[in-house]
């Protein structure tokens, strides 16, 4: 064997140490010009982003004429120049190496200065600092990978496509699938929610085949289906007949209550150019899940024929219930558009709340507009911030689901009225394309949310820094290859953070998916006369 | 010396017989992982080079060795024997050849080996790229198409191609060949499908979509659709809605109809099927452009660059994207990039077809009404919603388009109608002749075709023998099946509703 070696490897030995030589032999750069505009990177982390300081290497990519790239990178605890051809990725440690002062509690800032060799010889552009905030963000970060929506379904595979929901870990580059309807008959799951990051406990709305909701609590996955899921529930009065599905929701802090959206979604291909699905939800109401009696509360004041009400989210401390709502459309309104895609854009939803008693289960009856729709703005989406002084919504210029170009994301201070001409600082965050589906990490010093600013196509999750009052630029979630987004065809679809890892595999939640399927029960608080609304709450932007 | 050359360059074959087998079998289990055996075709054998292949249609996705071998072996339990016939069969031609080679130039063992090693992975190259050039085609390796897959993926092709009097010519091999019996005909549509087995219904819809593409192509929509009068129900539609059919079709379609949309749309779910392909990237740059996608059309051109066949093309596209970003005028442009000039021109030119928005969950008739109202200046669309009409027998409507068909045709007296329309008109004449007041100045004008006149009169003949008791239906679907009248006095409207077509997919 070692003979065999020996012959094998002996005469080729000084030729490899010559051709490992002249490929590990750096160019310097010669007679850089320098250049005053930023380097070209993609993701373009510009200059002045705000990062975490337990954030994975921002590794990024150069056009394809680029030969060469010298990065000089320096922070107030490291500093090293790198050389790469055109993909730009830091080394795991040395990156510790380079925040590690941030770590220590000081906003520090990173430096680069970027050289590369194209057609024309050496170029250096500006320098760009990237600042790095002590404050660390959540660990995890959970999404749903699917194609773009229209890539979704496929008929000839008689099913969704490829969907999965995976847990990347933000402090390095690893990942892992929890659920994938590749085990699951290929169906359709939707939005996951935790109770405030904790990952082992989850809820998740798996769609045909095998309709129902997965309650993850640890290793224990549960399937809960509603009474008559997705008809209209025969024993109500006429006037509150209505389907009851488990759509949109929101974890209660104390962990005990969930609040559903019971929606019909329809799905409508309609596009001009930029918008290229529309969702038109209809029959939305409220309903609230007990997740220890596994008991389902219709409450009069959710669950109603004059209003349409969906988004449900909780205030950090329980006590209210935001969600959005607008009146259902007059009964002449079909022949009066009988467009769906004209009808829809007199849908817009107002932002309102409901006080909520956790003890008994029940809501108040008197429900607060806490801010109007109006022309183009339509409310969707809202996220209370873990401090409870404002919370961060969609605005679009009608329906629930902010699926075109103009969605956008608005901060909304609860404590403090905005002007009307006052800049919103969420404005930052916004794109020309469609931003939306955001969360906030444990500490609220983060936001992400999803963007589909790169190209109007597909929605990436990008990370931005919260202080109380501003935000900071957002970030592309970084990725392990630099050029990684150039090639994904996929999108990030509701990212949200989480503090811990989660137990779940796709194994486990298919076996939950077939276990037998628990029932939930329905306790009715309704009443079927009309109330009259109250608005007493403050008003934001009331035209 | 010449000792350590032999023995050097022994070495070196075996190590690229190593690598080469290694390579192949990590492409192979790799492939297994995904979806269709051939999607690992993607990346090196259907047009990308390996350096350049994007593996990111599953980002991250990994499996663990066991995984891969048992999707691996599934591929082979499924039928797809392909990889087996492609190594067994190289392997077995390059021993025989060597055989051959060692009795006939008297090699040595040690110069057998040498002379086998390189000639098996390359004849196994070989095949996959041969078969990659001809699957389309010939689908000569590929066992686990029957014949009617053959014949649906050449119309494909053709279509693709936009080789439509072809691809018509080749879609008539079954449609002609393989008649529904009459009785079932005459008996109801419905019993065309009775023990039809499933394969079959679908590859029915398929290839009755692309042929509906490819008569629309060739302009033939409204003169040939009755010919197949003999195909299922779902035929006797526009659309697709409903029917399992090749969303590659929709990209076709979408790019007839200037449905550009739909049609990069679709071409992604074309890709999710199958795998990554440069054409329908390629097809993807041209929609997106067309549509003001600058950024995505981008970021597929990047892709589109790092494929051997669409290379060149995409540094057409990149130009034509600086010149169509820029605003340049291009219709004057005296660009030495001339392809890039007139590819932008195309580009332009397609725009003013495209419409602003477009239907999907719509009915095929919905989808082209909703086309030709936004641009009136699409012959093609014209010509899908006359059909929507002749085929809801909505005379009046397809009369008040025959001024607009005729100015968008540019024709001069004598009109030429189609023969649909001409039967139509034929029948209002018979029957109801002050409806044609409207288009009395053209009728003045109109070339007949004298041979379709004799044909409707004879129809007219055995109508009136059917109602008198001589004639059997059966006999009269035999004789006039393929005609616009018989379809407009004996066919029911299979269509569904518009209430029904503007349901939402709700879900």
């Amino acid at each position: 064997m070692i003979r065999f070696l020996n012959t094998c490897f002996r005469p080729a030995f000084p030729a490899l140490i010559l051709l490992l030589a002249v490929s590990c032999s750096r160019e310097r750069p010669r007679n850089v010009r320098p250049c005053e505009t930023y380097a070209p990177v993609f993701p373009a982390y510009g200059h002045h982003i705000e990062i975490p300081c337990n954030i994975a290497p921002l590794n990024f990519t150069l056009p394809d004429s680029v030969r060469r790239t010298q990065v000089e990178v320096a922070s107030s605890s490291a500093a090293r120049t790198f050389h790469f051809r055109r993909n730009v990725e830091f080394p795991p440690k040395f990156w510790k190496r380079l925040t590690a002062s941030a770590r220590q509690g000081r906003t520090d800032t990173i430096r680069m200065k970027i050289s590369v060799q194209g057609k024309t010889g050496w170029i250096r552009y500006a320098t760009q600092e990237w600042i790095v905030r002590p404050q660390p963000v959540d660990p995890y970060l959970t999404y749903r990978l699917l194609p773009s929506i229209e890539g979704a379904y496929n008929e000839e595979k008689d099913g969704y496509n490829t969907m999965e929901l995976r847990e990347r870990n933000l402090e390095n580059f690893d990942e892992k699938v929890l659920i994938s309807n590749k085990k699951m008959e290929r169906n359709c799951f939707n939005c996951h929610v935790s109770p405030k990051g904790n990952a082992q406990q989850m809820m998740i709305h798996l769609r045909r085949p095998g309709e129902g909701s997965l309650h993850i609590d640890g290793n224990q996955v549960t399937k809960v289906v509603p009474p008559e899921a997705g008809k209209a529930l025969k024993h109500l009065p006429d006037s509150l007949k209505m389907p009851l599905n488990l759509v949109y929701s929101d974890w209660h802090p104390d962990g005990k209550w969930v609040a559903f959206s019971s929606n019909i979604i329809g799905i409508y291909g309609y596009a001009a150019h930029h918008a290229y699905a529309d969702i038109l939800d209809s029959a939305c109401n409220i309903v609230l899940y007990n997740t220890s009696t596994r008991k389902l509360v219709l409450d009069k004041t959710l669950w109603t024929t004059r209003y349409e009400e969906t988004w449900p989210a909780w205030s950090p401390d329980g006590k209210w219930l935001y969600f959005c709502r607008t009146p259902k459309l007059p009964a002449d309104t079909t022949r009066r558009y009988p467009d769906w895609g004209e009808r829809i854009r007199h849908i817009r939803f107002d932002l309102c709340r409901v006080a909520f008693d956790a003890e008994s289960g029940t809501f108040s009856d008197t429900v607060q507009i806490v801010a109007a729709a109006g022309n183009n703005r339509s409310y969707s989406m809202p996220c209370l911030h873990p401090d409870g002084k404002g919370l961060l919504a969609c605005i679009a210029d009608f329906n629930s689901v902010p699926y075109h170009a103009n969605g956008n994301l608005t901060w909304i201070d609860l404590e403090r009225q905005h002007g009307k001409d006052q800049e919103n600082p969420a404005d930052v965050l916004n794109s020309e394309e469609c931003e939306s589906w955001h969360d906030w990490s444990a500490n609220g010093c983060w936001t992400v949310f999803g963007s589909k600013r790169q190209n109007g196509h597909y929605e990436w999750p990008y990370i931005a820094y919260f202080d109380g009052k501003r935000f900071g630029k957002p970030f592309l979630l970084p990725q392990r290859k630099g050029n990684f987004y150039e090639n994904c065809f996929r999108v990030f679809n509701v990212p949200t953070f989480a503090r811990e890892t989660s137990s779940l595999t796709p194994q486990k939640a298919a076996e939950g998916k077939y276990a037998s399927a628990k029932e939930a029960s329905i306790r009715e608080n309704l009443s079927e006369q009309p109330r009259s609304e109250e608005f007493p709450g403050r008003t934001h932007g009331r035209m | 010396m010449g000792n350590k050359i032999r023995r050097v360059s022994s070495y070196l074959a075996a190590a690229l017989f190593l690598c080469g087998g290694c390579w192949f079998f990590y492409e192979l289990f790799l492939s297994a992982g995904r979806d269709s055996f051939f999607s690992f075709q993607s990346d090196f054998l259907a047009g990308f080079m390996p350096w350049n292949a994007p593996h990111n249609m599953y980002p991250g996705e990994k499996h663990g060795f066991f995984d891969l071998l048992a999707a691996f072996m599934a591929q082979f339990y499924r039928g797809s024997g392909v990889a087996a016939v492609i190594v067994g069969g190289g392997l077995a031609f390059c021993a025989l050849l060597t055989l051959a080679c060692r009795k006939l130039f008297r090699f040595t063992r040690r110069k057998a080996v040498l002379f086998f090693l390189p000639l098996f992975w390359a004849a196994v190259f070989l095949a996959f790229q041969v078969n990659l050039a001809l699957r389309q085609e010939t689908d000569w390796l590929g066992f686990r198409y029957h014949k009617l897959d053959r014949l649906l993926r050449k119309t494909e092709r053709l279509v693709t191609e936009k080789r439509y009097e072809e691809a018509l010519q080749v879609a008539d091999t079954y449609w002609f060949s393989h008649p529904c019996p009459i009785d079932d005909v005459v008996k109801g549509q419905n019993t065309l499908y009775a023990g039809m087995p499933e394969a079959e219904i679908m590859f029915r819809s398929d290839l009755a979509a692309y042929t509906r593409v490819a008569l629309s192509g060739a302009r033939r929509l409204n003169d040939d659709f009755f010919t197949y009068y003999r195909v299922p129900e779902i035929y006797n539609r526009m659309d697709d809605f409903g029917a399992r059919v090749s969303y590659k079709c929709d990209v076709l379609r979408g790019q007839l109809t200037g449905n550009h949309v739909l049609s990069y749309s679709q071409a992604m779910n074309v890709m999710e099927t199958g795998g990554l392909s440069y054409e329908m990237l390629d097809k993807s740059v041209f929609s997106a452009l067309v549509c003001f996608q600058y950024d995505l059309a981008d970021k597929y051109i990047r892709l589109l660059k790092g494929t051997f066949p669409c290379r060149k093309k995409a540094a057409t596209y990149e130009a034509a994207s600086r010149l169509l970003r820029n605003k340049a005028d291009v219709s004057s442009s005296v660009s030495p990039d001339t392809e890039a000039a007139s590819l932008a021109a195309e580009i332009e030119k397609e725009r003013v077809k495209a419409p602003k928005t477009y239907l999907h969950h719509a009915s095929g008739e919905n989808e082209a009404r909703e086309l030709w109202r936004q641009s009136p200046a699409s012959l093609e669309n014209l010509e899908r919603v006359a059909l929507a009409d002749l085929l809801y027998k909505n005379a009046d409507s397809l009369l008040a388009r025959i001024p607009a068909y005729l100015e968008l045709d540019g024709q001069r007296p004598p009109y030429k109608l189609p023969r649909a329309w001409q039967e139509l008109i034929y029948a209002l004449l018979q029957e109801n002749p002050e409806k044609l007041d409207g288009i009395m100045p053209y009728m003045e004008n109109m070339a007949w075709n004298n041979e379709l006149l004799k044909q409707c009169g004879l129809f007219y003949q055995a109508r009136e023998r059917l109602r008198q008791g001589s004639m059997n239906p059966r006999q009269i679907t035999q004789s006039f099946g393929h005609t616009f009248l018989y379809n407009y006095y004996f066919s029911r409207l299979v269509n569904m509703t518009e209430a029904e077509a503007a349901k939402p997919l709700a879900h």
